[in-house]
């Protein structure tokens, strides 16, 4: 079975646990007062799904507003996004409606976005309510998830749920990788750079 | 005669079964016939008795008749045998007892053949028992000799065995003491072994002891000189209350100076301040200061920014908005274990007295990392105030926009192409940008490392050293530095193991001494930046 390589990146206001919803997925670690990231984290992780097996590399980005200037770097090649918001934070839910307007219209075209409601192990300071939640992700055609970093709820859910989405989206490539040199220099050399790597034989 | 043997006289009569029956005993007349009659009972029973058919009549001499020394008698006859007794009870009672003891002493003393042998010697009179008596005797005799020689035996016996148990005792007696002897030989020559180890260690410590003291007095020798040398130092200064010294003899006494003496020495007096400031304007001196090592650094660090730079604050601040002081809140109140509340009030301060600059992640880490050296939030305010301005940039660095992060980054891609070809090729086939790596270098100034990493403070103290002296151009250097120590390990590595590298196994060790290989020319920088403002114009 192919394993199919795909970039994530984690978007949303800071402190919202994007970090450490990354964290827990990845090295299941949780700390209660995660240092505010600077830019950007990488991580990585192999899913197993039941039509292949999807490699999730996670690019973890820094939630302060101004880095969202230099943060076209990072979903520029993105396959995925998480938008991650708080629940008991109204600005952060906000803030989830400029980033999926901003993919839409500057990330790669078949970008499969998946919102994810943060802390809902506080579900007492709770300020945006789960219907309201809902049904803007349902005219978006977005995917909602309920997640909480600290108990691990719904975490694996939904990178699982993420990465087959990948996978449907990206499946014609992932035979014919050869033939989608026309979308830019960095795909070619990357292409190339499996060839040496000895995967793939082949002319270019 | 015969009418005293045809009278009757009563008998007891012993039957077989052992019963008794009183009966008489007489003869008829002819003397003929001897007739037993029982005469109680209710019938008369008579045996008769033929003399002709007599045996014997045991005990009964009828020349001597005499029934009161008759006790008992026996009666053979061809037929039968009869037993009687003394009809008189007193008589009777005491045969029997006799008879009782006889029949005890002969079990106990004879055999049966000695009881027949007395029996025999009783009935013939006084020979017989004398023979019995010495057969008797003899056989006692005997006995008593084998009892004797029995005892002897034993006591053979006992003796052969005191004597044995006697000599085991004696040998087990030797053997204990032998052990114990040895054991105390044991010990005394281990008590002796350890005397003469103390006592060696012993001397060992006093020698210690007595280098100690001369290198005390030494030492105390010494202090005494350097007092002495400071007094005549001192002397000439206060007396004529200016500064006597060229600045070319201070350059001489400074570079032997440590910083904390540099310190007392700027409190002494305002014309030595005037001169020791006047030595380190000239930079080159204080270099030789700050980069020989000279701890604490901290004091250094504090001396560095009195004299080179302005550190006045400007008394104008602005109000900041909420929602930047609640965004630094956030960020000082995670992750930090201490100097929460003063790194917040420091980074609070500076957006007040710089409103162009608003907060961006990566201050508070430098405005920990400061406090962790100076110790007091205005010194820190001072020191980042001056940091933001040229030659530090850093207020360009933390700005909207990012522009000196951009530029920083387009240098050093040029200079990484011209110094690390294989590493900027290798980084490019993995299509990492080098603003994903760098960014958190240049925006926490390296200080992330310590947090991140819990790499030891002086690695990073070393770039802040070079960053202090040379602004700037000293980050792109240390940037290329880090590239350089860890390029061996990066190539044909694959994408996650290149970005685990550079993000947490930087090989830090040789830092201090590679540092200064990669010093940039300041001139090349600023062709550099000048050509990126015109590409990004255009």
């Amino acid at each position: 079975m192919a394993t199919m390589e795909c970039k994530i990146v984690t978007l949303g206001e800071g402190r919202v646990g994007k970090t450490s919803l990354a964290l827990k997925y990845v090295k299941n670690e949780f700390h209660k007062d995660e240092i505010s990231t600077v830019n950007a984290n990488y991580l990585t992780k192999l899913v197993q799904i039941p039509q292949g097996s999807v490699q999730l590399n996670i690019w973890d980005t820094a939630g302060q507003e101004r880095f969202r200037a230099i943060a076209s770097n990072y979903y520029r090649q993105a396959k995925g996004a998480l938008i991650v918001y708080d629940i008991t934070d109204r600005k952060s839910f906000d803030k989830v409606v400029s980033w999926i307007k901003e993919l839409k219209s500057q990330a790669e075209k078949n970008i499969v976005i998946v919102v994810a409601g943060n802390k809902c192990d506080m579900e007492k300071e709770r300020q945006i309510n789960r219907p309201e939640a809902l049904e803007f992700c349902r005219k978006m055609q977005i995917r909602h998830f309920d997640t909480s970093a600290k108990s691990g709820n719904g975490v694996e859910e939904m990178f699982m749920e993420l990465a087959s989405q990948i996978f449907e989206a990206n499946k014609g490539e992932l035979g014919q990788s050869g033939r989608n040199s026309r979308r830019g220099k960095i795909t070619v050399e990357k292409t190339k750079h499996r060839e040496n790597s000895g995967k793939k034989g082949g002319c270019c | 005669m015969i009418k005293f043997l045809t009278t009757p006289h009563s008998f007891i009569k012993y039957s077989r079964s052992g019963k008794r029956k009183c009966v008489s005993i007489y003869f008829n007349e002819t003397l003929q016939k001897m007739s037993i009659d029982k005469p109680r009972a209710s019938y008369i029973l008579i045996t008769d008795i033929q003399v002709a058919e007599f045996i014997s009549i045991s005990n009964l001499n009828f020349s001597s008749f005499d029934l009161s020394k008759i006790l008992a008698f026996r009666i053979f006859t061809t037929k039968k045998s009869y037993e009687f007794s003394s009809d008189n009870k007193v008589l009777r009672d005491e045969f029997v007892k006799n008879l009782n003891t006889l029949i005890k002493l002969s079990r106990e003393y004879m055999s049966s053949m000695g009881l027949k042998k007395y029996c025999e010697s009783i009935i013939h009179g006084q020979q017989g028992e004398n023979s019995l008596r010495a057969l008797y005797k003899s056989k006692h005799q005997v006995q008593e000799k084998q009892v004797n020689q029995k005892l002897n035996q034993d006591m053979l016996e006992k003796q052969v065995i005191q004597g044995v148990v006697n000599s085991i005792i004696s040998i087990i007696e030797k053997n204990s003491k032998e052990r114990d002897s040895k054991k105390f030989k044991r010990l005394i020559k281990e008590n002796t072994k350890e005397k003469t180890r103390l006592n060696e260690k012993q001397e060992k410590i006093k020698s210690i002891l007595i280098k100690k003291d001369q290198e005390i007095s030494m030492l105390k020798q010494k202090i005494h000189k350097v007092e002495n040398q400071i007094e005549m130092i001192k002397k000439p200064l206060w007396q004529s209350g200016s500064c006597i010294f060229s600045v070319k003899i201070w350059t001489l006494i400074i570079e032997f100076l440590s910083a904390g003496d540099v310190v007392w020495m700027r409190i002494a007096s305002r014309s030595l301040r005037n001169a020791t400031d006047k030595v380190l304007h000239t930079k080159a001196v204080w270099r030789k200061i700050g980069l020989g090592g000279l701890q604490p650094r901290e004091i250094m660090y504090k001396l560095y920014f009195k004299n080179f730079y302005n550190t006045s604050i400007r008394g104008v601040f602005y109000d900041v908005e909420e929602s930047i002081s609640a965004e630094i809140h956030n960020d000082v109140w995670r992750g930090f274990n201490d100097f929460n509340k003063e790194t917040e009030e420091i980074l609070i301060l500076l957006c007040k007295y710089n409103p162009s600059l608003c907060y961006c992640q990566g201050m508070h880490f430098v405005a920990h990392f400061l406090y962790g050296i100076y110790k007091s939030t205005d010194e820190v305010l001072k020191v980042m105030d001056s940091l933001l301005r040229p030659p530090f940039y850093l207020s360009e660095l933390w700005k909207d926009g990012f522009s000196r992060l951009r530029l920083g980054i387009f240098q050093l891609d040029f200079l990484l192409k011209i110094k690390l070809p294989f590493l900027s090729k290798h980084l490019k086939d993995l299509e990492i940008n080098l603003d994903m790596i760098v960014t958190p270098w240049f925006l926490t100034v390296f200080t992330y490392f310590k947090y991140e990493l819990d790499l030891p403070k002086d690695s990073i103290l070393e770039i802040w050293d070079h960053f202090l002296l040379q602004g700037w151009p000293s980050l792109i250097s240390a940037c290329l530095t880090i590239f350089h120590l860890t390029e061996h390990l990066v190539l044909e590595k694959n994408l996650e193991q290149t970005l685990t590298i550079l993000k947490n196994k930087i090989p830090f060790k040789n830092l201090s001494k590679t540092l200064p290989k990669f010093e940039i020319d300041p001139q090349l920088l600023e062709d550099l930046e000048l050509s990126h403002v015109c590409n990004s114009e255009f």
